[in-house]
This record gives C-alpha cells, structure tokens and sequence, in this order.
C-alpha cells in the first residue's frame, strides 16, 4: 500500500486533446477507490511545460503517474515520451501509453523510448472501465513508487 | 557467227584475171560454199561489208588498189576486220609475205591453183576462225562474268557496311529508351557515318510548325536547333509526300530545279548546299524528319546513303514508338503507385481517424445506458441498443478493412513455407469454433510452397472458418488437399455444409458481400475478399464449385517455385 494515499491525493497527469476521453476518464476515476487528482493538458507543449513547470504552469505537482496519448497536436506522444524518459528529474515517473493506434511500430517505438506499459483504448466501455481500473489497481495500488 | 557446217560459209573472191575463176567457183561450190567475187579492191571491200563473207581469197596483183592496200582497208573497218584473208599470188611474183602477213592475212596459196589445195586451206581457216570466235564468246562471257561477280561482291560489301552501319546505330539507339537521348545519338551517329556537315532531327508538330530537336552540326557552321519554323516552311503537300515515306534528295541548291527561290534564300541562312530529307514516321504518322545538309559544298547522295538513312528513320520510328509507350507506362505506374499510396493513407485514416468519433459514439452510448437504463421508457432503451449495435459493428468493418488493404500493403516476403504448418496454425487458431461445432478438418500430404507464412496461415483460417460456419445441422466436415499441376499446386478446401448457389460463384469473394442474413451466419463478408487477394498476391488464382445443399470446394492455385 502507498502511504501517501492518506496524506494526499495521488496526481495523475493525462496528456490527451480529445474531450470526450477526458471526460471518461475523469467519470472512471470518480468511481474509483483511490483518491486521487487529475491534472490535465491537452497537447505535447503543454505536457512538456507542465513537467518542466515552465509558464505558466510553475505550480504544477510533480506527477506519481502520467497517461499519456500519442496522436497529439503539436509535439506528439512519442516526442513528449522521449523528453521525460531523457529527464534526470522525469525518466522515474511511470508513463502509461493510452492511444487508439494499434499500429505495431507505435508500440515498438513507445518501448524503445522506455514507456512502462502500452494500452491501446478499448471500444467498449466496459473494458474503458476495466483498463482504467486495471490502471488504478496496479499502478496506484499494487506498485511501489518512488517518493518524490 | 554460228557454223556448225564450214561448207555452208561464204567466201569472197577477188581477182582480175578471171581465167580460173570458174574453175574455182565450181570447186568452192562443190565443197558447199557460196562463192562471191570482186574484180578490184574497191568493189571487194564494198561487198566484204554488204555481204561479211567468212573468208576472203584476195589476190595481190591487181590494177588500181592492190591486194595489200585492200587488206589493209579490209581490217581498217570494224565490220570486216575479223574476217581472214588468204592471198593468192602468183609463183613467179615476189611478194613481201611478210609484209602480208603483218597487213593481217592469215596465208598464202601460190597460182596456178591446186583446188584441192584451196579448198583445203579454206577450210581450215575457217576452222581456226569458228575455234577462234568460239573462244572469243567464250572470253567475253568470262569476261562478263567476272565483272557481275565483282559487282555482286561490290553490293555484298556495301550491304554488309550497311548492315553494319545499321546494326551499330541500331544498337545505340536502342540502348536507351529515353526519348532525348535517342534523338541525339541518332544525330550524332548518321553525322560521323556521312561525313555530312549538319544532320537534324525536326520534329513536325501538330499545328503545322516545327521546330529541330536533335542537332549535330560541324563547327564553323550555325545551328537550327532552338528555332521554331512556321507551317511554310513544310507545307501540307509536302507534308504529304513524306508522310507516304517519300525522301527528299537536292545534291545542289543553287542549281536545283525542284528548289523555289524563297527555299534556296531560306537555306542560304544555315548555308545549305545540299540536302537529303528522310521521314520518320511513328505509328504510321509523320512524327519528324530525318535531315542530312551539305554546308561546304554541293553532294551527290548516294543510293547507299539513301537507304541507309531510310532503314534508320525507321529504327528511330520504332524507337520513338516504344520510348512512347515506355511514357505512358512510367505514367500508369506512377499514378499507380500514387493511388496505392492513397489507398495506404486511406487504411491509416481508417485505423486512427475513424475510430477515434466511433469509440467516443460508442463508449458514450454505453454510458448512457450503464447510467440510465430504465431510467428512460423502454423506447428509450431499445434506440440506445440499437445505436449500440450499429458502432460496434461500423468497429467491425473498419477493422476488417484494415486487414484487407494490409495484405498488398504489409505482407511478408515469400519464403520456404509448410503448407501442413500452416493448416495446423489454422486450426488452432480456430480451436474453439472447431470444438464448438464439432467439426472435423482433415489434411495430408501437402506441400512446401514459395508464401507469405502469415498470410498463408490466414488463407487457410478463413477457409476452414467459412467452411465450419456454413454449416449444416450435422457437424462440420472439412478436407484439405494439394495435387500438383503444370507449374503449380493446386489446393482444394471441401466442405459438407449448405453450399452455394453457382451463380453467386464470383460475387462472394466480392469484399463485403454477404448471400446470407447476420442473425444466422455473422460476419461482414471479408473473409473470401481477403482470401482472393492472398492468392493473387502469390500470383494464384482462387474460385469455387458447389451447389446449393451439396456442399462446397474451394480451390487455389500457388504457382510452384521450387526450393529457391
């Protein structure tokens, strides 16, 4: 068990630019046990600033975990993955790749770049649901990670 | 002159003193010959040409022009010449036989005559002349022989550096199939085979201007190319002419009949003195002309030249012909390959774009009814299971898509592959529709073929697939054998399901075609399209044989490459 589930929230960051996932995922969180706080952006840019905590997000929280598209405007997926997998302060944080592409090279890319895991979005929504829940259990609930 | 008998000669006799003369005749006569006579020199050259007798008995001592002096004229003459003359002198006379002999005669009888004797002489004179004109033909035909043969060599070797000529530049053309640089070697080859100080090729285009397009011109001398010609300069009725392959020959402007005033003033600007124009034509119309000038001076062209130029026209009609068809191909492949490109970009739009609205449509649907089933009237319900239908199976359909345009797209190189292995992958792939139904597959003996592994595993998969699923209410049977044809095997899928009605043969490997209704036999109707473009893409060939309720066979030819 993480200890710091009683002190404070787990901060997940999701980099995704399409509403309606956000919007999904947030609703599968809600109904989570974990509690937990979602910071969102909605490009590579943005995700990148956010990390780095540059304008303006100099608050940002330094993420536990981060959900991470691939099909991204600006700088996409696999740059913004490259980027925190090469950051001394960055590269521990556990990226899960959530996409729709399928595409063989994709995931053979994401791994190559160090992404922990590759889930490709379900259609259906009851498996939504459980990969969000999966996400949650092992990632959250299962894993030790490191303290900040 | 032909004579098979000598006593049916004539002979001419000259003699003043006709004492014996009557003797002689009878005696000549006897023999055979017909006699004529001449009383003095002048009248016996006279009859000698009137008459070209065979011989002539010429006496020496005669009033007026002697014998010599007659003899002398005799072979002065072109139609008397050949003929031999015997002088007739009398013993007591001292003649310069010599002398007689050195004028052309070719014997001496003394007088009185012995008649025996002359008639003897005759005739062996006659003899030698027959033998000598004899060899004579005989020399000429020799001679005439040599000279045809000479000339036949002479028309093997000009032929042969024709052919050579022709061969060289022939290959050189041909080496490229590139429509500018066959222009240019052609130019460049006739320019060194002719020794001709310009040589162009003029392109007549459509609108009656033309323009040079290859030029190889000898220092010194200005150039055509890079300059447009209006319609006057080849005029239809010229045009005409070339186009029925007519050539063109002028071996002097300045004094050519054929050239008008305005051409010679024309060609003066390129310093022109001589010309030969071929046509080239290209698919039986006039696409150019092949044009050889003389600048230094004026030149005789000869036939050589002139045919060979034709014969290369030719080649670089042909050449102009496939370089042509060559375009058009490196067109069709090029928007051919722009299509597939497409076609990539089209499977990639549906494997991201598409489904990015169709999962939020589909996943938002489940939502509301996770959230508000029963919560709305049972319309309510009924429209949100509908809706949800309809997403999953447009999920379907874009996936199978995918897999289709995946196969000209994504396959594998061929290698060495176990038709057995693939069979067995198949069936475990398809383990739990096999136990399902209860059905039985059963394969031997198939070969090694030259195949995409994976996609041969899934030819087979779906294959094995349909025959289970179209099933009978008795369990499923399926055989799977391989026989081997010409230069292929050929594989056959049998079934004992429901069959298919024959005239639906082809359009079930129609991708997306369905003969049956989703609650019964499920599926979007990819399986058999993607099938088709495996076999095709293995350079096979796939089709079926069945009849409603009597089962099915599906056959595919794999063409067989061997080990390697």
């Amino acid at each position: 068990m993480n200890s710091r589930n009683v002190a404070k929230p787990i901060e997940i960051l999701l980099v995704e630019d399409n509403p309606g996932d956000i919007r999904l995922t947030q609703e599968v969180l809600k109904e989570g046990k974990i509690r937990n706080h979602l910071n969102v952006v909605e490009d590579g840019e943005k995700a990148i600033a956010f990390l780095q905590r540059t304008p303006p997000y100099e608050q940002a929280p330094h993420p536990d975990l981060i959900l991470l598209d691939l099909n991204l405007p600006r700088r996409n997926g696999l740059e913004v993955l490259k980027i925190i997998k090469t950051d001394e302060f960055l590269k521990a944080i556990p990226v899960i790749v959530f996409t729709t592409s399928q595409s063989e090279e994709d995931i053979i890319s994401a791994y190559n770049l160090y992404a922990n895991c590759y889930i490709t979005k379900p259609i259906d929504l009851g498996q939504f649901i459980r990969s969000i829940k999966s996400i949650e259990d092992f990632w959250l609930t299962i894993v030790k990670l490191p303290s900040e | 002159m032909n004579q098979p008998m000598l006593e049916t000669g004539t002979i001419l006799v000259v003699d003043d003193t006709p004492t014996n003369l009557e003797v002689l005749f009878d005696f000549l006569n006897e023999a055979g010959f017909k006699v004529l006579f001449a009383e003095d020199g002048e009248s016996a050259i006279e009859k000698a040409s009137y008459a070209t007798p065979d011989l002539i008995l010429l006496d020496i001592l005669m009033p007026g022009m002697d014998g010599f002096e007659t003899c002398r004229r005799l072979k002065e003459r072109e139609v008397t010449q050949s003929i031999p003359v015997i002088f007739l002198t009398a013993l007591s006379e001292t003649v310069d036989k010599v002398k007689g002999f050195t004028l052309g005669a070719v014997d001496f009888i003394t007088k009185p005559l012995q008649y025996e004797e002359v008639v003897a002489r005759v005739k062996t004179h006659l003899r030698v002349q027959t033998l000598a004109r004899q060899l004579q033909a005989q020399n000429a035909r020799l001679a005439h022989e040599i000279q045809e043969r000479q000339q036949a060599e002479a028309a093997i070797q000009r032929q042969n550096q024709r052919s050579q000529l022709f061969a060289e530049v022939t290959l050189k053309i041909r080496q490229s199939l590139h429509l500018d640089d066959i222009l240019q070697t052609a130019v460049t080859e006739v320019q060194k085979i002719l020794q001709a100080d310009r040589v162009l090729i003029y392109r007549l285009w459509s609108d009656g201007t033309g323009s040079g397009v290859a030029e190889a011109v000898q220092p010194g001398f200005p150039a055509v190319m890079g300059q447009v010609f209006l319609e006057e300069v080849f005029p239809v009725t010229i045009r005409q002419q070339y186009r029925q392959g007519q050539v063109r020959k002028i071996n002097d402007i300045e004094h050519s009949r054929e050239t008008s005033p305005c051409l010679v003033e024309f060609l003066r600007q390129f310093q022109v003195k001589a010309k030969l124009v071929i046509p080239i034509l290209a698919k039986e119309d006039l696409w150019g002309l092949l044009i050889a000038h003389q600048c230094s001076d004026s030149r005789q062209w000869t036939d050589f030249e002139i045919e060979l130029l034709q014969q290369l026209a030719n080649q670089i009609g042909i050449a102009l012909t496939q370089a042509q068809l060559l375009e058009q191909e490196v067109l069709q492949r090029q928007e051919l390959a722009r299509s597939n490109a497409e076609l990539q970009q089209f499977a990639y739009i549906a494997s991201h774009d598409l489904q990015e609205p169709l999962r939020m449509v589909t996943s938002y649907l489940q939502l509301l009814e996770r959230r508000y089933k029963g919560k709305l009237d049972a319309d309510a319900d009924d429209f949100i299971q509908y809706a949800v239908d309809g997403a999953l199976r447009m999920r379907t359909l874009i996936n199978d898509l995918l897999a289709y345009s995946r196969i000209g797209t994504r396959g594998q190189a061929f290698e060495f592959t176990s038709c057995m292995e693939a069979v067995a992958c198949a069936i475990a792939n398809l383990e739990v529709a096999i136990a399902e139904r209860g059905a039985v597959v059963m394969y031997k003996d198939l070969p090694n073929v030259q195949a995409d592994p994976t996609q041969l595993t899934q030819l087979f998969q779906n294959l094995i697939s349909n025959a289970i699923k179209f099933a009978d209410e008795v369990a499923p049977q399926v055989w799977i054998q391989a026989s081997h044809q010409e230069q292929s095997w050929l594989f056959s899928v049998q079934d004992n399901g429901i069959g298919i009605d024959p005239q639906y043969a082809e359009r079930i490997f129609v991708i997306f075609q369905r003969l049956h209704n989703r609650i019964d036999y499920p599926g979007t109707g990819i399986g058999l399209a993607i099938c088709k473009k495996i076999v095709e893409r293995h350079n096979g060939r796939i089709w079926v044989q069945s009849e409603l309720g009597q089962g099915a066979t599906f056959y595919f030819t794999i063409p067989d490459r061997g080990e390697c």
